[in-house]
């Protein structure tokens, strides 16, 4: 009888110690369930309660003196210090406070670390990250930054701000994503800010087509490449207007490197080296993804019903929540600035004060190059460069696994930079490597010893054109057209940022890295970057388009983003009189395709004569004659349009350009568009087995497409724009239930009001300088990046409907003023 | 009824300092000293602790209008609908309710091996 007991007791607390033990770890990616579902240590201890909001105090001796944070009713934080120390420790603080998952995730995506928590199957992930130097990159950043003593200052309070908030965090307050994932947060460096500036680097700036580019010139030949992919667009409307006069570059000596002869065929002289492995790759194809479009315009007194500039920005990024910036505003005795913040990186990056204004759109310029390394043997000690052998610098990683041995990579530093993948190194099934030649050298802007951190310490405290002048020369990548405007009424915009100073083939193709004449060349001067200042048409803009025309006389990369945002607002701000916060509003939500009006009486003309057209394409060809060109939300014409057009220009150039031995790419719209318009009766409609005209292909394409959005979508009514395209906005670790539900939302990605499935304006802002600054902005999200707080997500409503919200820009510190509901009290410890 | 309640209280107390699993010595202990039957030892073990759960899930759910429990609901795969807090709350309770049930079991045999010295 009492055997018997001892056997159950043995079996039923086997059975209990199972339990405890499975349901405290976690299993592939089921969070521990025991501990994350309790309510004492789980997720619910995140559910914040949404009507009470607790004043607190933190103490701590890090600080100087004390600080007085308010919050208002949108969750934002003004910060009232009384020197510069406490100011970034206290913005550290908080913006740890509300998104401190997010900042350590991004940190760890940056830097190749996301193994450590999600396990194996982030190893190419981390492996890429790695290879492409990212931490090489920010540690240049960061030792440049700390020379500086002030950005010195600023990078290591900040640092310590965020470490005050992790410290006191107990583990029941962990965002969730920690407790879903089940690990801890670590203590944060300066290097992790630096890394998340380097992040902006990578999302924008580190595109390349060098690879694709090179394949089609061997496959195609120069002529070809001149003809498909010119250096200049047929249609441009660039950020400097046309025929502005550059007072520099003729008698610069460092101008006459561009004026040296072009070296004249590329292709032979890869053919001279007879390298069979230059262009061999294990590669697929993509296709070239349409550049995210980003807006920043301002306008001078005499256009504004203000009398003073109205300045207004919406960069367009991958939208993700937890929300991309963090709304702050940042005082001292000695400075007064709002704007929005990089969670994880000190300072506002786009944002006003008293006195300006400013806001920036992506530059995509080519700042990045691939050299072809000649290796002594394989053990990469050496390489060619200049006919003599150098040695390369050694890098080794350390790639730390989750639940498994950690393991090393080897990375071979040229003085180019990192050669990412030698050769047959590339993994198979990750795409991100696609366009990455192999045993080649990276050499990018990004890798260079920077100090944007004092760029934008130096915008926050601006006071006029000149104080801007001397922020941007700081500033190295990722290049950006910083847009300005201040209230004595001066307006102004640079493209601005770190472009080499190289001739003009270099760049489009890969480069030789044994030949000291591809090398870099130094750098375009920092005061001849493209700029202007109050030019008299009295606006300036830029949507990522080419900043200058073709009379510039230094290279700044060969393509750019398509210019039918930009002309759209140019055509726009230039018929504004009187322009006020509303037209500002208006335009950013624009939905009008410049693509559309160029291109669709052609394509419709094309079909017109065609006879065999079924009951549905009649119909759908008729509802395209009425369209307005506008991409609105129900709109049923720009469905089609978009479908028809998407067909189309993958039909004339997939066989061409899509190759499963090498990767090459399609030329742009605008050469398409040229194609279309001007050259119907050209070779490249005609298929390799088949001759086709212009007009036979958009047919064909027209019933392709039909055919498509019936077999996608079913019955007429449900091709409605903004149900096909289903803008919505994803978690950043795709957590399923954690992002937003498919927004109503107009536009496509090529009117002002750019965006797309996951992309479109992180930002919008619009500020009415004058004798007291008036400001308002929203982000497609909130400012706590809790998905169990009201604030992770109200402000998308208000985005969704384009409208703003009014910023409140406090000038002192009184607790209970209008707009502010509770305090947070930093105290010094001494 | 006094298993059920002494359970709860010292169930609820250790757990505002100690790790959910603290369940198990607390409730092996206390049916160790007052249970009647293993079947009994389940029940009241597996009750109390999906009722401690459940209230206090409730307790943090409610004031934060169920924003919360109807994200965790999604992820969980649940599909869309108003009332997934209420589901997830239940689901919620169980893996901490079972382990407090088996190890109510236990503490039961262990309190009949005892007894019969």
């Amino acid at each position: 009888m009492k055997t018997i007991s001892i056997l159950k007791l043995f079996l039923f607390f086997g059975i209990t110690v199972c339990c405890a033990i499975l349901f405290n770890i976690k299993i592939a990616d089921v969070p521990p369930l025991g501990k994350f579902l309790s309510p004492f240590t789980g997720f619910w201890q995140t559910a914040e309660n949404t009507n009470s909001i607790k004043n607190f105090i933190l103490i701590n001796s890090g600080l100087k003196e004390n600080v007085n944070i308010l919050m208002d009713e949108q969750g934002i934080p003004h910060i009232f210090a009384n020197n510069e120390h406490d100011l970034y420790f206290a913005q550290g603080y908080i913006t740890a406070k509300d998104r401190l998952w997010q900042m350590d995730f991004q940190t760890r995506y940056a830097s190749g670390r996301l193994s450590e928590v999600v396990g194996k199957k982030a190893i190419e992930l981390d492996r890429y990250q790695r290879r492409m130097g990212m931490v090489f990159g920010a540690e240049a950043m960061l030792k440049e930054s700390i020379s500086d003593s002030k950005s010195r200052l600023i990078i290591e309070a900040y640092s310590q701000g965020v470490n005050a908030y992790i410290q006191k965090l107990p583990p029941k307050d962990y965002p969730i994503e920690f407790k879903i994932l089940n690990y801890e947060p670590e203590t944060w460096t300066p290097l992790n800010s630096a890394l998340l500036l380097k992040l902006m680097s990578a999302t924008l700036a580190r595109g390349t087509n060098e690879l694709a580019m090179s394949n089609i010139l061997k496959n195609y030949g120069n002529n070809v490449v001149n003809d498909l992919f010119p250096n200049y667009p047929f249609k441009e409307d660039p950020i400097i207007p046309k025929g502005t006069i550059w007072e520099f570059g003729q008698n610069n000596a460092k101008v006459s490197i561009i004026n040296s002869p072009v070296i004249a065929d590329i292709e032979n002289t890869h053919n001279k080296k007879n390298d069979d492995w230059l262009f061999s790759s294990r590669l697929l194809t993509f296709n070239k993804p349409e550049n995210i479009g980003s807006n920043n315009w301002a306008i001078s007194g005499n256009k504004s019903s203000t009398d003073f500039p109205i300045l207004a920005n919406d960069p367009h990024l991958d939208l993700t929540l937890p929300s991309i910036w963090y709304q702050i505003q940042l005082h001292t005795p000695n400075l007064n600035v709002y704007g929005v913040s990089i969670p994880g990186a000190p300072n506002v990056i786009i944002g006003f004060n008293e006195n300006i204004a400013w806001g920036v759109t992506n530059v995509g310029s080519d700042v990045l190059d691939w050299y072809k390394i000649k290796f002594k043997d394989n053990t990469h000690r050496e390489y060619l460069f200049n006919g003599k052998w150098r040695k390369t610098k050694i890098r080794i990683e350390e790639i730390k696994i989750r639940g498994e041995k950690s393991i090393f990579d080897t990375v071979y530093y040229t003085h180019h930079g990192p050669v990412s993948y030698t050769k047959n190194t590339k993994p198979d099934q990750f795409n991100m490597t696609n366009n990455i030649p192999e045993n080649y050298a990276l050499k990018w802007v990004a890798h260079l010893p920077s100090n944007e951190l004092r760029t934008f310490y130096e915008l926050n405290k601006a006071k006029n054109y000149n104080d801007y002048r001397e922020a941007l020369k700081y500033f190295s990548a990722p290049a950006q057209n910083f847009v300005f405007a201040d209230r004595q009424g001066d307006i102004s915009i640079t493209s601005n940022g770190l472009f080499p100073l190289r001739e003009k083939r270099q760049g489009k193709f890969l480069l030789d890295g044994n030949d000291p004449t591809d090398e870099w060349h130094g750098r375009i001067p920092y005061l001849e970057n493209p700029t202007i200042k109050n030019p008299t048409r009295g606006f300036i803009s830029s949507a990522n388009q080419w900043p200058v025309d073709q009379t510039y006389p230094y290279y700044l990369g060969w393509e750019f983003a398509p210019y039918e945002r930009a002309h759209r607002i140019n055509t726009q701000l230039d018929s504004m009189h009187n322009a006020s916060l509303n037209s500002f509003k208006k335009l950013q939500t624009d939905d009008y395709s410049i693509f559309a009006e160029n291109i669709i009486d052609t394509l419709i003309n094309s079909i017109e004569n065609e006879t065999n057209l079924n009951e549905l394409e009649s119909k759908s060809l008729s509802i395209l004659k009425q369209w307005d060109n506008r991409y609105r939300i129900n709109s049923i014409a720009a469905t089609i349009f978009e479908t028809w057009t998407t067909e189309l220009y993958n039909s004339i150039w997939e066989d061409k350009f899509n190759s499963k031995e090498s990767l090459m790419r399609y030329p742009s719209r605008d050469r398409t568009i040229h194609l279309l318009l001007y050259e119907p009766e050209s070779q490249w409609f005609s298929s390799e087995t088949e001759k086709r005209t212009r007009n036979q292909v958009v047919i064909a394409a027209f019933k392709a497409a039909i055919q498509q959005l019936k077999n996608n979508y079913g019955k007429q009514e449900n091709w409605e724009w903004a149900m096909v395209k289903k803008t919505h906005v994803p978690h950043l670790a795709a957590i399923e239930g954690f992002g937003s539900r498919v927004l109503k939302v107009g536009g496509s990605k090529h009117t002002v009001n750019a965006n797309s499935e996951k992309n479109g304006p992180s930002w919008r802002m619009v500020v009415l300088l004058g004798k007291s600054v008036k400001a308002f902005g929203v982000i497609p999200g909130g400012q706590s990046g809790n998905p169990g707080s009201k604030y992770y997500d109200n402000q998308i409503i208000t985005w969704e409907k384009g409208e703003l919200n009014e910023l409140l820009f406090l000038e002192n510190d009184i607790p209970n003023q209008k707009g502010i509901i509770n305090r947070i009290e930093l105290k010094n410890n001494p | 009824m006094i298993l059920f309640i002494l359970i709860i209280v010292i169930a609820f107390i250790t757990q505002l300092f100690l790790p959910w699993w603290i369940i198990v010595p607390v409730v092996l202990l206390c049916c160790w000293a007052k249970a009647k039957t293993a079947s009994s030892a389940f029940i009241i073990s597996f009750m109390s602790i999906f009722l401690l759960w459940l209230v206090m899930s409730l307790f943090l759910s409610f004031p934060n209008d169920h924003i919360l429990a109807n994200r965790v609901g999604l992820m969980l795969g649940l599909p869309e609908a108003s009332y997934n807090w209420a589901v997830v709350a239940l689901i919620a309770t169980l893996p901490g309710a079972l382990t407090a049930g088996f190890s109510g079991v236990s503490g039961f045999f262990l309190r009949k091996i005892l007894s019969n010295n």
